[in-house]
């Protein structure tokens, strides 16, 4: 009996009519959007946007070549080519990060032993050619100096969560 | 048998085993970092203690023999709290850098400090330092601060090595790895350390810090060096070989590699690597396409085998090729109409040539070196030309076996020796026969009609008498022919004799193969046959037209000049080779083929073991693996039966209802021995080819390259004669030889028989003097 | 306004006798297609912003005050692309499949009445003519797909001309119900026929209600909108037929889709909704002129096709194919009987 009372409700197209009431009411809702780049939304200290390699404060570069993070990297994104550094001490010769491959999961900032890649508040910034979102290890390590104070303060806001 | 339960679980074992054999034969894991089942027990880690009933503490299960009715608790509360005692222990000075340690990733303590050490460590006072150490370019010792002082490696030096190289100094927290003074650590087996150092103290310095261990891929593959054939696991990231460790195979290599075999893989990618084919036009190289090449070549070969005809056709390969390039190459110049190959570049002697029953082997499996109570080895530098069949030499010594030793050269070998006769080249046949004469007087046997007459005309000296006692007083002899003997000029005299020896003491009789494929080249039928020139004839009477598969005439035959002599006076010579090298000179075509690692094939090794292996990355460049080209030139030649599309189908074709096992035989039938010709007057040469230097991938190896036994080959005089000609040991002087002649430093040696100069072939710097055996002159530079 | 149209056709025919009436014809099809396009073009900024603005969200408002100049940002950027013609494909094919798209939706226009005696061609079977016109558009979408000469575009082409194909015929049998109760084929007749004393209830839709609806849905599914875009399906299969077109080709492909939606929302305002009559037959709506009427209603069910894509998730395959041939025809089928049994009782008002 249900299943025909039901068939016959359906001609009515009761549902449907739900649907396009509900839509239909956003419709006068007040509107949420943005207006970036006038209006910008807060970020928070752990936003994971570009990364970059840091340095100490001598300016010695912080990352020892473990490739802990290419490991991690759930995106295959990350390239890592390490040799043994005149001075002795394990060190990249090549540090690459495809932002086209990149999903901005945190992880490498997760694994690294030595706080060596970190992810930025940086989120504006475009490649107008393929080649031009493959980031190097110097383009990585000048982020890095370019946004250090921001990344500092970020880092020992977050700290005590650890 | 002993009875006893581990973990709730019964196993009997044979009485004298440990806890942690038991526990192994159960499948029951212990952790523990001093205890390796091929060393001697130390117990000095404390990592297996486990709770053993009515025993008041824990007990070391590497050290604990079985009792009957004992009850073992491996993981009981009691155990895990002492083995995460022991852990924290070993952590508090263990530096916290697994980020750049190459150990990471494989690292036994890393391993179990996830299972036994704690989050955090309780130690806040200054950790130990121990000042790194430069230990040659083998091995780096730079982080010696990771040492938990297992004595793994200094156990390994004294009871596998058979040499001292690393020990323990000082006590306590002072306790540290130490070479001898200013010594390296590059011995042939001192790269097994690297692995069975369970930190990161003991690291490949060739490897150091290039990849990480998750990074690498794992292949198969098998030594193409020495004639033991060893298991290789060949790591690989981005195409390139990053690393060469042992695959552990009880019956051949057991889980050591020698360093040789280890390291080689720098040599893959040298510099030096051929990646394009060449032609040589107006006396200029060209980088030309394959195509042009190989018909460059075929059209050469086409126009001498036409014209001079066939038999001007001459194929020389190094036993280093795999049995399908063998096979291929001797098909190849056999369609052409010629039986002029052969793979025994070194070997001078070829008169056992026609009278051997079978392909000269080992005589035994190689493991079964280790069960010998009596080794007569004879003319072989052993550790250094097969170093792990000299280990196991070693181990069957240190079990009370007595080795005999008849040799041109006293080379340490690292073990205690019962007899030796070092003698002239020239002497050593006279040598072996009083031996042999000795031995049948002992055993009151006849001897055979072919070395009667030769045998009664020495008499026995007292080493010989002491030598034959020896051999007859064993149970389980083994007769062993080296290198040296094989390129002996009278090898075939030594062989007929040592074979008389051996039966008469009811012996194995052997040769230690030279090169990976010493038996696979027989088998391949890269021999010439009756109608066919040898390697010594072909070089001797020169070709018009010769194929080199993997040769490099001045480093790689028994006589240098004249192969260079040979290969200058050729039309045509068509080089296969990996590298570019000194062919440049004389060749015409260079054709770029594959090492090991590039290319699929077979080894057979001393043993006669069948190995097939894969290649473990894609060809460098251009290069190609060598039976393919050779398949090309036959197709381009119209040589019939070149249509195989994979080695396997070569390797089916070449060996397929072969019976291997079958076709070892050592015995020769028709060779009568020859009365010793007098000591020829003048110095002797003595050449051995150095470790470093055997082959064309090792050659190129940078750091074998720089080890101690890479060093610029120097002569050897005894210093006695030396004193003689009026020189200083350290001069450097003029060594020369038939038209050839080299500077070298001299250096006085008291181990040489006297009227010996000992000169290592297979060098650059040797390469300008004549065969390998023979007369040299030595005058004041 | 329409005295002025005929003083001025007068005065044509003297001043150029016989060729006036071509030139006049050309006048009259600028003026219906001119607006038209500026109509489509507006239409997708429409889209946009209702649909943006059912997702709590404000649309385009960068080109131009309130996004006014996006659509003709939006032609521009395709008129300067690339039109890439795949390599093995059947070029003339290939160029002439967007305009035998865009055609028929424009041609359909000529019988469309847009008030009172304003129709470029009074044809007396115009529902035919336009059965006829918008059958033709699946040929465009079939050759587009052929000729592209990849399995995708062929694919598609073949989903979308199954669909069009299936849905034509539902159409059909629900104008079949209009002409019975208007008792003629010509469209401007239709309109007359729904003409009453009480406004709005004199409309087909009172009496033809299920028709109607099918009608509208199956003019949903006619032009492949949401939630019948299985041709496109943007969000899962990114485009059917039309995968190999770019720029201005494409550009043609979307035109015919929004020049069709009109077409259906127009000939839904004539055929149910009493084309240019006033809702009530009293003072305020009677004063304005029929044409608003028509486009006041046009604009109503384009905005309600509007509002279904904002509202309802795509249809599976089966289950389009499902509603289009066991619902749909069915009902049609049986609504045609009732709708002629009701005619011969004294109980049909129309």
């Amino acid at each position: 009996m249900e299943k025909i009372t039901n068939f016959f409700k359906s001609f009515l197209l009761l549902e449907l009519l739900k649907g396009m009431a509900l839509t239909g009411r956003h419709f006068f809702a007040r509107k949420i959007t943005v207006q970036f780049p006038e209006e910008k939304t807060p970020q928070g200290f752990r936003f994971r946007g570009l990364h970059a390699l840091r340095r100490y404060e001598n300016g010695q570069e912080r990352c020892i070549g473990c490739k802990l993070c290419e490991a991690v990297c759930p995106a295959l994104a990350i390239h890592i080519e390490t040799e043994e550094r005149d001075d002795g001490t394990r060190r990249t010769t090549r540090y690459d990060i495809d932002l086209v491959k990149c999903i901005f999961c945190g992880l490498c900032e997760e694994s690294c032993p030595v706080d060596a890649i970190v992810e930025t508040r940086v989120f504006e910034y475009h490649g107008e050619k393929r080649g031009d979102l493959y980031y190097t290890k110097p383009m990585l390590l000048a982020m890095g100096d370019k946004h250090e104070e921001q990344i500092a303060k970020d880092r020992a806001a977050d700290a005590k969560y650890r | 048998m002993i009875n006893l339960e581990i973990d709730g679980k019964r196993v009997e074992v044979e009485n004298g085993r440990t806890v942690i054999e038991a526990a192994h034969q159960l499948g029951i894991y212990i952790p523990h970092f001093c205890y390796h089942k091929k060393l001697s027990i130390a117990a000095n880690c404390r990592m297996c203690l486990v709770q053993v009933e009515k025993a008041p503490k824990p007990l070391p299960a590497c050290a604990t023999p079985v009792a009957e009715g004992m009850k073992v608790f491996t993981a009981s509360e009691q155990a895990i709290k002492a083995q995460k005692g022991v852990m924290e222990f070993l952590l508090i000075n263990h530096p916290l850098d697994c980020p750049i340690c190459d150990q990471g990733g494989e690292c036994e303590l890393q391993d179990l400090a996830v299972g036994y050490g704690g989050s955090a460590s309780r130690y806040q006072e200054e950790k130990r330092i121990v000042l790194p150490k430069d230990i040659g370019p083998l091995v780096a010792a730079e982080e010696m601060s990771r040492c938990i002082n297992c004595t793994r490696c200094v156990r390994f030096g004294v009871e596998i090595g058979g040499m001292m190289e690393l020990g323990q100094a000082f006590r306590g927290e002072h306790a540290e790895i130490m070479s001898f003074v200013s010594d390296t650590v590059d011995s042939e087996l001192s790269g097994n350390m690297i692995d069975l150092c369970p930190v990161g103290a003991l690291t490949s310095k060739p490897f150091r810090y290039t990849a990480r261990t998750w990074e690498l891929s794992r292949r198969k593959s098998i030594s193409p060096h020495d004639s033991l054939g060893s298991n290789l696991v060949v790591q690989v990231k981005d195409n390139r070989v990053m690393r060469v460790l042992p695959l552990e195979n009880e019956e051949i290599n057991e889980c050591w590699l020698s360093d040789k075999d280890r390291f080689s893989y720098e040599g893959l990618n040298s510099n030096q690597r051929l990646t394009k084919p060449m032609i040589k036009q107006g006396g200029k190289w060209q980088e030309v396409e394959w195509q042009v090449a190989l018909e460059y070549a075929a059209n050469g070969l086409r126009q001498i085998s036409q014209g001079a005809g066939a038999e001007h056709i001459g194929a020389l390969a190094t036993p280093h090729s795999t049995v399908e390039e063998l096979y291929l190459l001797q098909k190849l110049v056999r369609g052409l109409g010629s039986s002029n190959v052969d793979f025994r570049l070194r070997q001078s002697d070829f008169s056992a040539d026609g009278k051997q029953t079978g392909a000269p082997w080992l005589g035994m499996p190689v493991a079964e070196i280790n069960t010998c109570d009596r080794f007569l080895i004879v003319g072989s530098f052993l550790r250094k030309d097969h170093p792990l069949l000299a280990s196991r030499v070693r181990q069957a010594v240190k079990k009370g076996a007595q080795a005999n030793v008849l040799h041109a050269a006293d080379d340490d070998l690292l073990m205690p020796v019962a007899n030796k006769m070092i003698v002239s080249p020239a002497e050593m046949t006279a040598q072996l026969a009083q031996v042999l004469k000795a031995l049948a007087t002992i055993k009151q046997a006849t001897l055979d009609a072919s070395v009667q007459q030769v045998v009664q005309s020495v008499t026995p000296s007292a080493a010989a008498q002491a030598m034959a006692n020896s051999l007859a007083s064993g149970e389980r002899v083994a007769i062993l022919l080296g290198n040296f003997a094989q390129q002996h000029p009278q090898a075939a005299q030594l062989h007929l004799l040592a074979q008389h020896i051996a039966a008469l003491c009811g012996g194995k009789f052997g040769f230690l193969g030279e090169a990976a494929n010493s038996v696979g080249g027989y088998l391949a039928q890269a021999v010439p046959g009756a109608q066919g020139l040898n390697a010594a004839a072909m070089l001797a009477a020169p070709r018009k037209a010769y194929l080199l598969l993997n040769v490099e005439a001045e480093l790689d035959t028994a006589d240098a000049l004249q192969a260079m002599n040979a290969m200058r006076k050729a039309d045509m010579v068509v080089v296969l080779s990996a590298y570019k090298h000194h062919a440049a000179e004389y060749a015409d075509v260079l054709l770029p083929i594959t090492p090991f690692t590039e290319t699929s094939g077979t080894f057979i090794n001393t043993e006669g073991r069948v190995q097939s292996f894969k290649g473990v990355v894609k060809p460098l460049g251009e290069a190609r693996p060598a039976w393919k080209v050779l398949r090309v030139l036959g197709n381009l030649l119209n040589v019939a039966g070149f249509e195989h599309d994979s080695s396997e189908a070569v390797r089916g074709e070449a060996l397929q209802g072969v019976d291997v096992a079958g076709k070892l035989n050592n015995a020769l039938r028709g060779l009568n021995a020859q009365a010793a010709a007098s000591t020829p007057a003048g110095l002797q040469r003595v050449a051995d080819v150095p470790i470093y230097f055997s082959d064309a991938i090792v050659r190129r190896s940078a750091p074998l390259q720089a080890t101690r036994d890479a060093v610029q080959p120097s002569a050897y005089m005894h210093s006695t004669a030396l004193g003689k000609l009026g020189m200083k040991s350290g001069e450097i002087i003029m060594v020369g030889q038939g038209q050839g002649s080299a500077r070298l430093k001299i250096v006085a040696d008291d181990t040489l028989p006297q009227g010996v100069v000992r000169v290592a072939a297979g060098h650059a710097a040797t390469a300008a003097l004549g065969a390998m055996f023979g007369i040299v002159t030595v005058e004041r530079a | 306004m329409m005295e002025l149209l005929q003083t001025l056709e007068l005065a044509g025919q003297n001043l150029l006798g016989a060729a006036w009436l071509p030139l006049w014809t050309l006048v009259k099809i600028v003026a219906i297609v001119a607006p038209l396009m500026i109509g489509v073009a507006y239409l997708t900024l429409a889209e946009r912003k209702v649909i943006g603005y059912m997702q709590v969200r404000i649309g385009p408002n960068r080109v131009g005050y309130f996004g006014l100049l996006q659509p003709i940002a939006d032609g521009l950027k395709l008129m300067f692309k690339e039109i890439i013609i795949p390599t093995g494909s059947n070029h003339f094919l290939f160029v002439v499949a967007p305009v035998l798209a865009l055609m028929p939706a424009l041609a359909a226009w000529a019988v469309v009445p847009f008030a009172d005696g304003m129709v470029l061609a009074d044809v007396n079977a115009g529902l035919l003519y336009i059965l006829a016109m918008t059958s033709l558009g699946v040929y465009g979408v079939i050759i587009a797909g052929w000729a592209s000469n990849s399995k995708y575009a062929f694919i598609g082409s073949l989903r979308s001309a199954a669909q069009i194909v299936s849905y034509e015929i539902a159409m059909g049998f629900a104008l079949v119900c209009v002409l019975m109760a208007a008792q003629s084929l010509n469209l401007s007749d239709i309109v007359r026929g729904q003409q009453s004393d009480t406004g709005l209830f004199g409309w087909y839709f009172i009496p033809l209600f299920p028709m109607f609806v099918v009608y509208l849905i199956a003019g949903v599914a006619e032009t492949n909108r949401a939630p019948f875009d299985m041709a496109e399906g943007e969000s899962e299969i990114v485009a059917g037929f039309h995968v190999e077109y770019s720029g201005m080709a494409f550009a043609l492909f979307f035109l015919a889709e929004y020049a069709n939606m009109i077409l259906i929302a127009v000939l839904t305002a004539i055929m149910f909704l009493g084309g240019w009559l006033p809702p009530f037959n009293v003072a305020p709506f009677t004063l304005l002129p029929g044409i608003f009427w028509l486009l006041a209603k046009m604009s109503f069910v384009l905005f309600l096709f509007l509002w279904f894509r904002a509202t309802f998730p795509r249809y599976r395959y089966d289950q389009l194919m499902r509603l289009g041939w066991k619902v749909f025809i069915p009902l049609t089928l049986v609504w045609v009987v009732v709708v002629g049994a009701w005619m011969q009782t004294p109980y049909w008002l129309w």
